[in-house]
């Protein structure tokens, strides 16, 4: 038997373009998909339009509450955006086998995942990009644009625990119609007892003592410091949660990889 | 480098288990470089199984699988592979030429996106988003991203599977247009006129072991049926005692004789005054061959 000697064939492409082509196609999948698209968008706008924009224009303790409440809706908005379609992609790509025939290209499963995360951010930065200037003119909120960019860098960072957060449920659900249920409990009760909708401070007591124990309620936190409002403890504390959070879901996520590897591809 | 005597897929000595059930045991298999290989076997036999090892998707219990010699997950065997899964669907929301030029772009030197899409006979739905295909466009973009990379071996599994018998005719036609630039091709599948039509090796798994292999020629010979059918209606004959005969179906009114010898059974026949009705004389077919294979280890 004479074995063939595998020489390495020259790429037509590198790692680099491979990888830019791979996020074209995610970003071009996202977009065209409107049951995905609808909530990204438009379910901060609307919120902001009736629950925002009636008190924007207030001032309380030396702070702009439409700054306030913007700043707690771009947090809001960055959640969902990454939570929803990172999970629902990952779970809905396991279950197709789509993810399955890609493994046996030669592409790599880090190529694969490293697109997944930069399309679903690029998401959630253009959606938060949308809400905050359609919030600053509708709501006369006028901060300077290094502000507005503080803003954002703090919302990308409160977001990383819940990537971590989405691989793990993805690779954990079994296909979209389970992953779905799964994010929306774990969603919309979190961020309502982080403050995300309604002020900590006019939520019932158990719930402030909850709050600090949840990583929406850290990033929410310090994106409210950005546009002014205070907080009672230092911005170092709520990020070494966020970083904690990450790490703590990262390994969740990593154990739900395994999981899954140990199941269908060993 | 004499691509004939290339060794391009081996299993050797394979076992899988999932749980208590033994999907593939002691499974030994050698595929040349330019051979077209067609595995045959009931569902549950473990062609899948077997593919899945040899593709690294799944790793073997005991053995060893190897594509040119590497270890099936290594990047530089998987250069040189094109696969085709049995469940595997397309992402709905992008265009079939993206889809395919995506794929492309993973492999070290791929073909241009038009001849992949001519290969599969998709020229005309390169525009055409995925979720607007038909489910035997869908099989046939498939195909199309299973040679896209210019693979050197061709993995299909299970593909005409819920394919009218046209679309498969179709299928088979582009398969065996890649098999003519000398590729090799393994493919799974319980059509045994399509391993006939396709492969120049067959091999049959039952319960996760080869009970046969050779040229199509060679297994009909090994079993040598030939089918006699005919209809009657009649008191009772046991037709399973009539010299010859293998096997006896009775149906209604319809009978089928399996047999080596066909003219000595309708000497038998005749000779007993039956009054016989459509009588048909089928050649060699496999599925006989199949079922004789897989019933006497059953």
């Amino acid at each position: 038997m004479t074995t063939n000697s595998i020489t390495a064939i020259p790429r037509a492409s590198s790692p680099l373009a491979t990888l830019l082509v791979q996020i074209k196609a995610d970003l071009l999948a996202l977009l065209r998909n409107p049951s995905s698209l609808i909530p990204t968008l438009l379910f901060p706008l609307m919120f902001w339009t009736f629950f925002g924009l009636p008190n924007a224009r207030q001032t309380q303790d030396g702070f702009n509450v439409g700054a306030y409440i913007l700043a707690s809706f771009a947090m809001y908005s960055v959640i969902q955006t990454v939570l929803f379609n990172l999970t629902i992609s990952i779970a809905t790509e396991r279950a197709s086998g789509w993810y399955k025939f890609q493994r046996t290209t030669p592409a790599r499963v880090w190529l694969l995942f490293t697109s997944k995360l930069v399309t679903v951010l690029l998401l959630a930065l253009f959606a938060v990009s949308v809400l905050l200037i359609y919030g600053s003119i509708t709501g006369g909120v006028s901060l300077p644009l290094g502000t507005w960019l503080s803003l954002i860098a703090r919302v990308m960072l409160g977001v990383l625990p819940f990537a971590a957060l989405s691989v793990m449920i993805g690779y954990l659900a079994r296909g979209a119609q389970t992953a779905s249920p799964i994010v929306n409990l774990v969603f919309f009760p979190m961020s309502f007892a982080s403050g995300l909708f309604i002020p900590l401070p006019s939520l019932p007591k158990v719930v402030q003592d909850i709050a600090p124990f949840l990583p929406a309620y850290h990033g929410g936190q310090l994106a409210r410091v950005a546009v002014g409002v205070p907080s009672a403890q230092p911005e170092l504390t709520h990020v070494i949660w966020l970083l904690g959070f990450t790490a703590l879901f990262l390994i969740l996520a990593v154990w739900a990889y395994k999981r899954d590897e140990a199941s269908n591809y060993r | 480098m004499n691509p004939m005597n290339t060794t391009a897929v081996q299993l050797e000595g394979v076992s899988k288990s999932f749980g208590a059930v033994k999907a593939v045991t002691n499974l030994s298999l050698t595929v040349q470089a330019g051979e077209v290989v067609a595995v045959l076997g009931p569902n549950g036999a473990g062609k899948t199984t077997a593919i899945s090892l040899m593709l690294g998707l799944r790793s073997p219990d005991a053995g060893s699988a190897k594509i040119f010699g590497r270890d099936p997950r290594d990047a530089s065997a998987r250069d040189r592979i094109g696969v085709m899964l049995q469940d595997s669907d397309v992402p709905s929301n992008l265009r079939v030429s993206e889809v395919v030029e995506l794929i492309g772009r993973y492999y070290p030197q791929p073909l241009p996106v038009k001849t992949a899409l001519e290969m599969a006979d998709l020229s005309d739905k390169g525009g055409a988003t995925c979720s607007s295909l038909s489910g035997g466009q869908k099989k046939r973009l498939c195909f199309a991203l299973s040679v896209i990379g210019n693979p050197d071996v061709l993995f299909l599994d299970e593909p005409t599977a819920a394919l009218d018998v046209e679309a498969r005719r179709g299928f088979w036609e582009q398969v065996s247009g890649f098999a003519a630039k000398g590729k090799t091709i393994i493919l799974t599948t319980h059509y045994l006129e399509e391993a006939d039509a396709l492969a120049q090796r067959i091999v049959v798994i039952n319960q996760g072991s080869i009970v046969a292999q050779g040229t199509p020629a060679a297994i009909k010979a090994r079993v040598g049926g030939k089918l006699v059918r005919f209809k009657w209606r009649g008191s009772s004959v046991d037709f399973a005692a009539l010299p010859n005969v293998t096997r006896s179906s009775v149906t209604g009114d319809a009978v089928e004789l399996f047999t080596s010898q066909p003219e000595a059974v309708l000497r038998e026949v005749f000779s007993r005054n039956l009054e016989i009705t459509d009588l048909e004389v089928k050649g060699g077919g496999l599925e006989e061959a199949f079922v004789k294979l897989t019933q006497a280890r059953g």
